[in-house]
């Protein structure tokens, strides 16, 4: 037996060792959130949180190409057409978020259209996110990279503490995971045990990495929770509450509260890096009522980020991300099937917003990809790579290379202010 | 592997709901629907909607005994082979709820489509599932409707296909995301599924007025040559079902989930020969899995079992009796099992999607999840059973001769029963196969 059983000791070579990263596909109802605390100076305020939407959301709906000829009739169930919210003349805005317009007014409220990732043709939602967020070119490389892209960002960060840094979650957010330290955190996490049985239990552990890591983590936050000086946090249990904030009803939305509550929580303190999903984007039948219930949640997470950030607002950027949009056309039930080109929503004080970037790639017969899906003309990545360039400087180079390995990222449109 | 031939003497023990009353119920709830929502604040429709709700509640108290029914026999079965097939398979098969009274038919859906052939033929199991009403239901097979059908020329309607259903038994049920399919061969085995629906007694049928017309070429072989119906839509299932990418995916499924993560390829494609020789017989692909050297090799660590098997287990290894959990007062069967499977992680027959539950460990062995597997260890025992065994005797049972030293230990060391039960469950050795 190792006499030095320890907690502490087992907490520091569990980290070292970097066991984590693997998948956690299409999760609905589970909101892990994930976090990385940066040294301080390094980050400075700028703030980057990576909203992953799962279930492939409808760009063109969400940012309807209205100016487009073509555009015209495509949608006819889905789009009731009662209300326009016209962004730049080519553009309208869906309705349900209408919220938001105030942002893009006042310019920190931008899109990409006609984006995508790498993966083509099968459209499977499990290898989609999975390429979306390990950020390599094809589901082939998505084991061997091992690790999502905004933990390879961390790694070119010097110096980063591993003591800060744990991981705690029913699944991950492979986006962030890989060797860098980070933590995650969900949403009621309780262990209650005598010291006795603790002791043993680390016996136990002692041989098995997974388990180890799993209940030394679950230790180590309850730990840090107890011992966390109130003064050092900022309470946003109720600031939501006196915000009026309406998040509907159901347990994916309680989820996305927590999520939110302990998101700014942790942001207004050391962390500069959070990622968290928001689920469900996979309307194959009912896409307007979905839509509405969907949209109504990425707004209301966007906007109590913005309130409860306050001035940390203004160095903040919010990246919302898909794996694949869906079909042009609609399918006969009220809905769209999984497509190819799609778009990327980007928010915050520290966005150049007010304007829909990318190349439109036109929605005739011919224009389409496979003649039924929006094609996109631009990778998805490059502008995760604009962002992280403006708000880390992080050169092109270690973009192209470590980053987002074999991405070309073309001439960067300056997304950050 | 004998047991799996034999009888299915569980099943006749401890009966589960049959599907069709829950088809009735729904008929019935939908037919109370209608006179209160047309009858809103009159005598009339009150009486409606407490009817629907009393038909709710027996759907509900129905699906809590098959529930049961499905721990007690995980208990008592002989060796629990069966029982885990069936959970490996109806996930395999997974279906969400799409309804009121479809939300409680989970286990009813398996015992008719899933169990009977868990010993039997791959093919029959894939027929009985792609047709079956919770199947439709859950991916759409039932708004989908050919655009020159019938239906789909008459109709004022917008209406057309839907690939979901066609998808997801090319990529999930039969040859997998690596499968040599294309969106082409996806599109035309949705023309091919057409017509597959349910009825107004919410049973399938086939519906030749939604059936697209035509021949649908699908994975190189043109269906549809004869008239609409279910005979050619029986064929290509069974063409994919003999696919040798069907072969491979359901290998390495099987493999992955009851061997490694990393299954030895020579043991994938021995089972997938047998499964092909076998014309798609699913005991052959067993045996030849159980018979290759890899299944034997201990040196790694084993998978991670899933909540469900998780508790199943441990509550067999317990001695714990089908007769008591059928017992078990109302509400503490859910307090001590499926309400604490779902803080681990596995809410039952709500699935993430149509893939169904994670195989890798890392999803199941998060501090979250692993601190309700340590509770439930600590806790439940002693609040089933009025004696405990002994921690020492039940590393013997639970776990066996090969139980590491360091577990022997600590079921020495434990302070009280209580505790010792609770680390011999909690231990990796016990957690993982």
């Amino acid at each position: 037996m190792d006499p030095k059983l320890d907690r502490r000791s087992f907490l520091r070579q569990s980290l070292s060792s970097g066991l984590l990263g693997c998948s956690a596909a299409a999760s609905p109802l589970i909101t892990p959130v994930t976090f990385a605390n940066l040294p301080d100076g390094l980050a400075g305020e700028n703030r980057l949180v990576v909203i992953i939407l799962r279930g492939a959301m409808d760009g063109l709906d969400v940012v309807r190409p209205v100016g487009d000829p073509d555009f015209a009739g495509l949608r006819s169930t889905i789009d009731d057409g009662q209300e326009r919210l016209p962004l730049d003349g080519f553009y309208d805005l869906h309705p349900a978020l209408k919220p938001l317009m105030p942002l893009w007014q006042a310019g920190q409220l931008g899109f990409a259209h006609a984006v995508a990732t790498p993966y083509r043709d099968k459209r499977s939602h499990f290898d989609g996110q999975d390429i979306l967020e390990s950020g390599v070119a094809s589901v082939d490389g998505v084991e061997s990279s091992g690790n999502g892209w905004l933990n390879r960002m961390l790694t070119l960060m010097p110096g980063a503490r591993a003591e800060t840094a744990f991981a705690v979650g029913r699944s991950q957010m492979m986006v962030l995971a890989g060797k860098a330290p980070y933590r995650t955190w969900v949403p009621n996490t309780s262990l209650d045990l005598t010291p006795h049985a603790e002791r043993l239990l680390e016996v136990l552990y002692h041989d098995d990495p997974a388990f180890r890591e799993a209940a030394l983590s679950a230790d180590a936050i309850i730990d840090a929770l107890a011992t966390d000086d109130p003064s050092d946090d900022v309470d946003t249990s109720s600031m939501m509450a006196e915000m009026g904030m309406e998040m509907g009803r159901g347990r994916s939305n309680r989820a996305l509260i927590d999520t939110l509550d302990f998101t700014l929580n942790r942001l207004v303190g050391e962390t500069r890096i959070a990622a968290f999903s928001i689920n469900g984007w996979d309307t194959h039948g009912n896409q307007s009522n979905r839509m509405q219930n969907l949209l109504s949640q990425l707004s209301n997470a966007i906007l109590t980020l913005k309130a409860g950030l306050g001035s940390a607002w203004n160095t903040t950027t919010v990246l919302a991300m898909t794996e694949f949009g869906r079909t042009v056309r609609e399918n006969g039930t009220k809905g769209t099937d999984h497509g190819t080109g799609g778009a990327m929503l980007m928010a915050g004080g520290a966005v150049r917003g007010g304007r829909v970037y990318g190349d439109w790639p036109g929605l005739s017969e011919a224009d389409l990809y496979e003649r039924r899906d929006l094609l996109p003309t631009a990778d998805v990545r490059s502008y995760a790579g604009y962002a992280m360039q403006g708000l880390y400087g992080v050169s092109s180079s270690d973009l192209e290379r470590v980053v987002f390995p074999g991405l070309d990222l073309g001439v960067n449109p300056g997304i950050i202010l | 592997m004998t047991t799996l031939a034999a009888p299915d003497e569980m099943a006749e023990r401890y009966p589960i709901t049959a599907y069709s009353t829950f088809q009735d119920m729904d008929v019935e709830s939908l037919r109370l629907r209608g006179i209160y929502k047309k009858n809103l604040n009159t005598d009339v429709g009150e009486a409606a909607r407490a009817g629907l709700r009393e038909t709710l509640l027996d759907a509900r108290n129905l699906m809590e005994q098959d529930r049961r029914a499905q721990a007690a026999r995980f208990v008592d079965a002989p060796d629990a082979m069966r029982e885990e097939l069936t959970i490996f398979w109806t996930d395999h098969f997974t279906t969400v709820r799409t309804g009121r009274i479809d939300q409680y038919t989970q286990q009813s859906y398996a015992e008719q489509a899933i169990r009977p052939h868990v010993a039997g033929k791959f093919s029959d199991m894939l027929l009985a599932a792609a047709k079956h009403p919770r199947m439709i239901l859950f991916l759409n097979q039932n708004v989908s409707i050919g655009e020159n059908s019938p239906l789909g020329r008459n109709s004022q309607k917008k209406r057309g296909i839907n690939e979901n259903l066609a998808r997801e038994i090319l990529e999930l049920h039969t040859l997998g995301a690596n499968g040599g399919y294309t969106q082409t061969d996806v599109r035309n085995f949705a023309k091919l599924l057409t017509g597959m629906a349910i009825d107004r007694q919410r049973r399938f049928e086939f519906n030749a007025r939604r059936s697209e017309p035509g021949q649908h070429e699908v994975l190189g072989k043109t269906y549809g040559r004869r008239r609409p119906g279910l005979e050619e839509i029986d064929e290509a299932l069974n063409d994919l079902a003999r696919h040798p990418d069907t072969a491979r995916h359901l290998a390495w499924k099987l493999a992955m989930h009851y061997v490694s993560e990393t299954p030895d390829d020579g043991m994938i494609e021995q089972m997938a020969q047998a499964y092909l020789a076998a014309d798609t017989a699913l005991l052959p692909m067993y045996e030849a899995m159980l018979r290759h050297p890899a299944a034997w090799d201990f040196s790694g660590l084993g998978n991670v079992k899933w909540p469900v098997q998780y508790v199943y287990s441990a509550a067999r290894a317990l001695g714990i009796r089908g007769a008591d959990i059928m017992a078990l007062p109302e509400g503490r069967f859910r307090g001590a099992f499926d309400g604490r499977v779902a803080r681990m992680g596995q809410r039952l027959s709500r699935a993430n999607g149509p893939d169904g539950w994670e195989e890798a460990d890392t999803h199941w062995i998060t501090p979250q999840a692993v601190a309700h597997r340590i509770s439930w260890a600590m806790v439940e025992p002693s609040r089933l059973m009025d004696i405990l065994p002994d921690p020492r005797d039940l590393v013997d049972t639970a776990i066996g001769p090969d139980a590491p030293e360091s577990l022997r230990f600590v079921a020495k060391a434990a302070s009280n029963q209580v505790e010792g039960v609770g680390l011999v469950l909690a231990s990796p050795s016990f957690q993982r196969r």
